[in-house]
């Protein structure tokens, strides 16, 4: 069968000797009642001829198969490639392949890509963690995406609702909101947040929900240490942490990094400086990621539904389009693990 | 008038030669690789069987009569879930980059439908090249890619007698420095928890192990072998649940995981189970994933240099597209160990 092109429906049609629209109704159902007879010779015909439905709708699309583009910022980072599992699980259900794009946060990149989906005619096109507070990018973005849109793509975002699609709103601020507000419950009064840079809208959103309701809670501010959104970003910032708690006696009883990645360094800088994370201190986290979960003691986190994010935002895609932008809000829920026990 | 090439010099052929075997025009050729919408089925595949009965290389004649070809790579990983293969991407990346070009991620899953469903779709787009760790590395729809000209670099793989350039690490040394390492911090009792034994590096890193095991006369029944479903976190717990499952007078004290993430799956079931590391079960993975040094324990495994391996790959690729006169290369890397408190303890 190798290198024969894919029989069409119209093939079956013509070696029954019948019209399209009886090989239609008799292959894929219809109202419409078919003679046997005919019913016969176009059965008998898709069987001879090696005719699939899956492998009609490739040859409609020109005879290529259909791709949905998803653009992520970090595929390295298991919250991406997490969401990109629970989409290509639900893309392939629906016979279509995965294009993974990596940004890298990086503008330039991200405009590449979507120029080059839109050359490939890519079916759709889901963008996962584009958020920036860049606006001018953020405009060239929509603008791309816009005429995508106008030549007949579908596309969506995971993230915070800032571009001319359906997205899928992640409620981050909420989530750390209600880590705070646990926290503060478990007895923490004195809080500091390792956090990403500003401009990165998911980190400065956490940051914002975790403060904000600390304040409520005990009237103070937690202390902000900023570095990049990673492992070592979270290493550092906690080191500088440990050292200004060592040399000014800073009291701090629990940190929340915002990411699960950025709070794994900061238990491996605990750990080098001999500072035990539960007892002396509680570290938490955000994102629940898989690989993770063997980090000693539990790290106390918020999970969010990452492969079900996924699979909604390739849901929005390819159902029916609506006339309004949709946003479907996404709840975490707090993870309590001994991390963080309560405080005597 | 047929042409034939010359032995060994498959880039002869030309878009005239196609012409020229198939009966047809220029124009014709020029359609059937840019606009086949235009052309006949029959004609079509009369020029498609020139092309491949000359070894015509597509982007090789794509370069001059090509515009506005979608100016990226691919690769086409077994498991965008795990940062091995995410590390080499970004290698790939870098160079890629450095090109002017985009780079493409696909996920095969380690399934061979959904491989070629990629191949096949690649191939159409008409992506420069492609990079490839793939299923069955002797998968002929490899051969035609790279036959019917897209230029193909194998990662992580190679492939004896190759027709393209591959990259790997010499995993066999590899398994050989994990249980040599062992060997020397005295355990008599190992376990390799390998992956399914279809995967190559599966096979070969239990290779070296077992080379090691004998040289240094120790018997072969102490070393077992586990094979794990996945070579994933949650298999390697269930691994972890197997090997206490033995009796004591069987249950090794060391085990060489064929990956960092059934490593850390192994490494989560012990210490969950109460059981310490190295002092009851000392763990060696393989890859050196950075989660290998964040772990509860610090994981002792064998390096691979991922980003390496992914930019050199794609240095080969890049000089393949742009360089008719190009010779495959079957590049090798040393892999080493890096000894961490999952066998050495702590200080």
């Amino acid at each position: 069968m190798a290198g024969e092109r894919a029989a069409t429906l119209s093939d079956v049609a013509r070696e029954a000797g019948v019209s399209l629209a009886t090989a239609s109704r008799t292959l894929n159902g219809s109202d419409r009642v078919v003679r046997p007879e005919l019913q016969e010779r176009v059965l008998a015909a898709a069987n001879k001829l090696g005719y699939t439905p899956n492998a009609n709708a490739q040859a409609m699309a020109r005879g290529s198969t259909e791709t949905v583009g998803l653009l992520v910022k970090d595929i390295s980072d298991p919250y991406f490639s997490t969401i990109a599992g629970g989409l290509a699980a639900e893309a392939e259900k629906h016979g279509l392949l995965v294009m993974l794009c990596n940004t890298g946060g990086q503008p330039e990149r991200e405009k590449k890509f979507l120029a080059a989906l839109r050359r490939q005619r890519s079916r759709a096109i889901v963008l996962a963690g584009s958020d920036t507070a860049d606006m001018g990018h953020t405009g060239e973005v929509a603008d791309l995406l816009t005429s995508y849109l106008d030549g007949g793509g579908r596309a969506a975002a995971i993230s915070q609702p800032r571009l001319p699609v359906d997205t899928v709103v992640i409620d981050n601020h909420g989530g750390a909101q209600a880590l705070a507000e646990r926290l503060v419950g478990l007895g923490y009064r004195r809080a500091a947040v390792l956090t990403g840079p500003e401009d990165l809208l998911v980190s400065a959103e956490r940051h914002a929900g975790f403060s904000e309701a600390w304040i409520d809670a005990t009237g103070s501010e937690p202390t902000a240490l900023t570095d990049e959104f990673s492992r070592d970003g979270g290493h550092r910032a906690m080191s500088r942490l440990l050292e200004d708690r060592r040399s000014n006696g800073t009291e701090i009883d629990c940190v929340f990094a915002v990411n699960d990645l950025m709070a794994v360094g900061a238990l491996a800088a605990c750990r080098e400086a001999g500072v035990e994370v539960g007892r002396e201190l509680a570290v938490a986290g955000f994102d629940d990621i898989e690989t993770l979960r063997d980090v000693t003691p539990g790290l106390t986190t918020v999970r969010l539904p990452l492969a079900e994010i996924g699979r909604q935002a390739l849901e929005l895609v390819l159902g029916e389009p609506s006339a309004e932008l949709r946003n479907k809000p996404v709840h975490g829920e707090v993870v309590l693990r001994e991390s963080t026990p309560p405080r005597s | 008038m047929a042409i034939t090439p010359a032995a060994g010099s498959p880039r002869s052929a030309s878009v005239k030669d196609v012409a020229a075997t198939a009966g047809v025009s220029l124009g014709t050729v020029s359609n059937v690789l840019n606009r086949p919408e235009r052309v006949s089925r029959t004609t079509r595949e009369r020029v498609e069987r020139a092309m491949a009965d000359l070894g015509f290389v597509r982007n090789e004649s794509a370069r001059s009569l090509r515009t506005g070809s979608t100016q990226s790579l691919a690769y086409v990983m077994l498991d965008a879930g795990n940062p091995f293969f995410t590390d080499v991407a970004r290698g790939i990346e870098l160079a890629a980059e450095a090109a002017g070009l985009s780079l493409f991620l696909c996920n095969s899953d380690g399934r061979s439908a959904r491989e070629g469903a990629h191949l096949a779709h690649l191939q159409q787009q008409r992506v420069q090249g492609i990079l490839i760790t793939p299923v069955d590395p002797d998968d002929p729809q490899i051969d035609q890619l790279s036959e019917r000209g897209t230029p193909v670099v194998i990662v992580d793989r190679t492939r004896a007698g190759s027709s393209f350039c591959s990259v790997a690490v010499d995993d066999v040394l590899g398994g050989r420095l994990a249980v040599e390492h062992l060997i020397d911090a005295g355990h008599k009792r190992v376990a390799y928890v390998g992956g399914p034994e279809s995967i190559g590096q599966v096979r070969d890193r239990g290779e070296g192990a077992r080379q090691a095991w004998t040289e240094a006369g120790l018997p072969p029944e102490d070393l077992i072998t586990l094979s794990c479903e996945a070579p994933t976190v949650a298999a390697g717990r269930a691994a972890g649940e197997r090997l206490v499952g033995l009796p004591a007078r069987r249950r090794p004290t060391a085990a060489f995981c064929a990956n960092d993430l059934i490593a850390l799956g192994l490494l989560q079931q012990t210490i969950s189970s109460g059981r310490t590391v190295p002092g009851d079960l000392a763990i060696v993975g393989y890859d050196d994933i950075e989660f290998a040094a964040a772990a509860a324990v610090p994981l002792t495994s064998v390096r691979q240099p991922r980003q390496d391996l992914g930019r050199r790959a794609a240095e080969l690729l890049l000089d393949e597209v742009g360089d008719p006169a190009h010779q495959h290369e079957q590049v090798v890397f040393t892999p080493e160990l890096v000894a961490r408190a999952s066998t050495l303890g702590r200080p």
